[in-house]
């Protein structure tokens, strides 16, 4: 194999096990306890700020940059604060917005919180220099003297092994008294807490799980690409996460792994190698958006379970439930 | 004291751009139940086709109705075709969440493919100015503030006065009670979905007036739109006209006092509180949801 393509190869590598890591934590807000958390890509996009900017060391004074925290951290430790970050952020988000409210009206404000975080982020030029963003950020392992085919096998290694740690810690999760509290609140909310659970804690305890694991990949992904900005991190970057847990079978592990697998990694892939001459590529990239909104679509409507269902998911209650829109029975 | 005034005047202009919008937004809720996560896409589609109109020869004031209705028939045909379906295939499965936002997401990127990504913006002759003690406006903003506030008076007598509004209160309460009391629920649903589409598409066309716009812009809009609907309490058309007021002039007040970019702040923090203090919104009256007390 030349050595552009083992570059590119494992460099698609690096960012499947990265969305692996990201898909699973979203799989267990969204798939496992039916928190549609589409601010999901905020706390990414945290993590990896501050694991930026512990990275990277304070502002150069003469290059009109402005941000937060510049310091310059040992490896580890800036993950670690990014995850931490993104965990510190999503407990405010999740008490506001897990309270009280049935789960579009939650839906809803968590996208409104999306929209409006790329906005501030990219205005607050304070906090996080404007639209350019940040960029240079060391990467972690250099000091090692790999090539750079053996560079990003290393750090697919290391980002493989974390996600493989999450999924074990996923799936102990799944399937604990924890899981099953979550899945019963997805499936009949108002059953759940007639039996005295405590839908809002739960809720609000995943959420926050969720945001640092989000945290933590956002984290591996700015240490990877070098380069942090608002609109790299916008609100339908969390769509493409949700769509492939829907393909993969929201619920189940290790659906969220095939699912990311297949839209984020192979679709986008796939079209990457078509030939385009430089005109195209906008219309392509486009093209690519309203084929995954089609793709989602599409399976909601034959698979809504996806591609391997969540066994555990209740399907039918003991008496039909009715809709609220047209007001008939449902099977 | 004149930049207090000249917030103010914006914020009657964008008060009326909301007020369409929110209102259209509010009622596709209360009829449907489900939060239309495009709808901010849809008036995007119409603040494009009011540009290329325009950019045709048309003037603007014919552009306007003619977005406007080809949205409220974007909207009846979305719903029909693309979301009743899915709820009636089954609510239990799914949120229609995701199918909302997938549709707007499509329309979104559709867009980008056919307008291509670059700003744009409705150029038209604003007309002489106005103005009173500090408060400015052109001869075709106060036009927008009006037809707005025509279009939320003509609504208020639709919805209180004809036996169509008196059906379509009663879907939007309870549609087996609608349905057996003899109203055709499916073409009162149309209806609504209709004249909130045309409402959405005139709150289009006012927000390409107002602004120059790319495929992006219309989901920015959703904040200030959910802020309206949500603090006038989701679903009821009423309280969408009164949240529009307080979020338009709200937010353009706080913009002319603080820093412009800020504005969506205000709209992003009424929807925070409202949330947490009174989900119900501010009308008496309580929130129609199968809410679960923590």
């Amino acid at each position: 194999m030349s050595s552009a393509w083992d570059y590119y190869l494992t460099s698609v590598l690096v960012f499947f096990a990265i969305d692996t890591s990201a898909g699973l934590a979203l799989n267990l807000q969204f798939g496992i306890a039916g928190i549609y958390n589409f601010g999901f890509v905020v706390f990414q996009a945290i993590g990896a700020y501050v694991a930026g900017v512990t990275t990277i060391g304070p502002p150069v004074p003469g290059l009109q940059e402005s941000y937060i925290l510049g310091a310059r951290l040992p490896f580890p430790i800036p993950w670690l604060a990014g995850a931490a970050a993104a965990a510190l952020v999503s407990l405010p988000v999740g008490l506001a917005c897990l309270r009280r409210l049935r789960g579009d009206y939650q839906a809803m404000v968590l996208l409104v919180f999306a929209l409006l975080a790329t906005t501030v982020a990219t205005d607050a030029t304070g906090l996080f220099n404007g639209a350019s963003g940040i960029y240079g950020i060391p990467q972690p392992f250099v000091s090692l003297g790999l090539s750079r085919a053996g560079y990003n096998w290393a750090y697919f290694g290391v980002a493989a092994l974390i996600a493989f740690v999450v999924y074990l810690g996923a799936q102990r999760i799944s399937f604990s008294p924890l899981g099953r509290v979550l899945r019963s609140i997805r499936d009949n909310e108002s059953a759940a807490a007639a039996v005295g659970i405590g839908v809002y804690r739960a809720r609000v305890k995943v959420f926050v799980l969720g945001g640092a694991v989000a945290g933590l990949s956002g984290a591996v992904m700015v240490s990877y690409i070098g380069a942090w900005s608002p609109g790299s991190w916008a609100y339908a970057e969390t769509f493409v996460l949700l769509s492939a847990l829907v393909v993969g079978g929201s619920g189940n592990n290790n659906g969220a792994v095939l699912g990311t697998f297949l839209l984020p990694v192979l679709v986008t892939q796939v079209i990457g190698l078509i030939p385009l001459s430089t005109a195209d590529v906008d219309v392509v990239s486009s093209l690519e958006w309203v084929l995954i909104a089609a793709v989602t679509l599409f399976c909601l409507w034959l698979w809504p379970q996806g591609a391997l269902p969540d066994s555990r998911r209740i399907r039918k209650i003991l008496l039909p439930a009715r809709s609220a829109v047209t007001g008939e029975p449902q099977s | 004291m004149s930049t207090l005034l000249s917030g103010v005047g914006f914020g009657l202009l964008t008060a009326a751009l909301l007020a369409l919008a929110a209102v259209g937004f509010t009622v596709q809720f209360g009829i449907t139940n489900l939060f239309n996560l495009a709808y901010a896409q849809f008036m995007l589609v119409a603040a494009y086709v009011g540009y290329t109109l325009t950019n045709a020869g048309v003037d603007v004031w014919v552009a306007l109705p003619i977005a406007a209705l080809a949205v409220g028939a974007l909207s009846v045909a979305v719903n029909r075709f693309v979301y009743m379906p899915f709820v009636s295939r089954g609510r239990a499965l799914f949120s229609m969440v995701l199918v909302t936002v997938s549709v707007g997401l499509a329309v979104e990127y559709l867009i980008e493919v056919f307008a291509g990504a670059g700003a744009q913006q409705i150029l038209m002759n604003p007309g002489s100015t106005w103005s009173a003690g500090g408060l400015v406006l052109t001869t075709s903003q106060i036009i927008i503030v009006v037809i707005a506030a025509i279009a939320m008076a003509l609504f208020h007598l639709l919805l209180r006065h004809t036996r169509l509004g008196k059906a379509m209160r009663a879907t939007s309460s309870d549609v087996s009670l609608a349905r057996a009391c003899g109203i055709p629920a499916a073409r009162v649903r149309d209806v609504a979905w209709f004249i909130s589409g045309v409402m959405c598409g005139a709150a289009g066309v006012v927000l390409g007036i107002n602004v120059s716009f790319d495929p992006t812009t219309g989901s920015s809009y959703l904040v200030p739109i959910a802020a309206a609907a949500v603090l006038g309490g989701i679903g009821r058309p009423h309280g969408a006209m009164l949240g529009a007021l307080v979020v338009g002039v709200g937010s353009e007040v706080f913009a002319a006092i603080t820093t412009p970019s800020y504005k969506d702040v205000i709209a992003f923090g009424v929807l925070l509180v409202v949330m947490l203090v009174r989900p119900q919104g501010i009308l008496p009256g309580s929130l129609r949801t199968d809410v679960v007390e923590p």
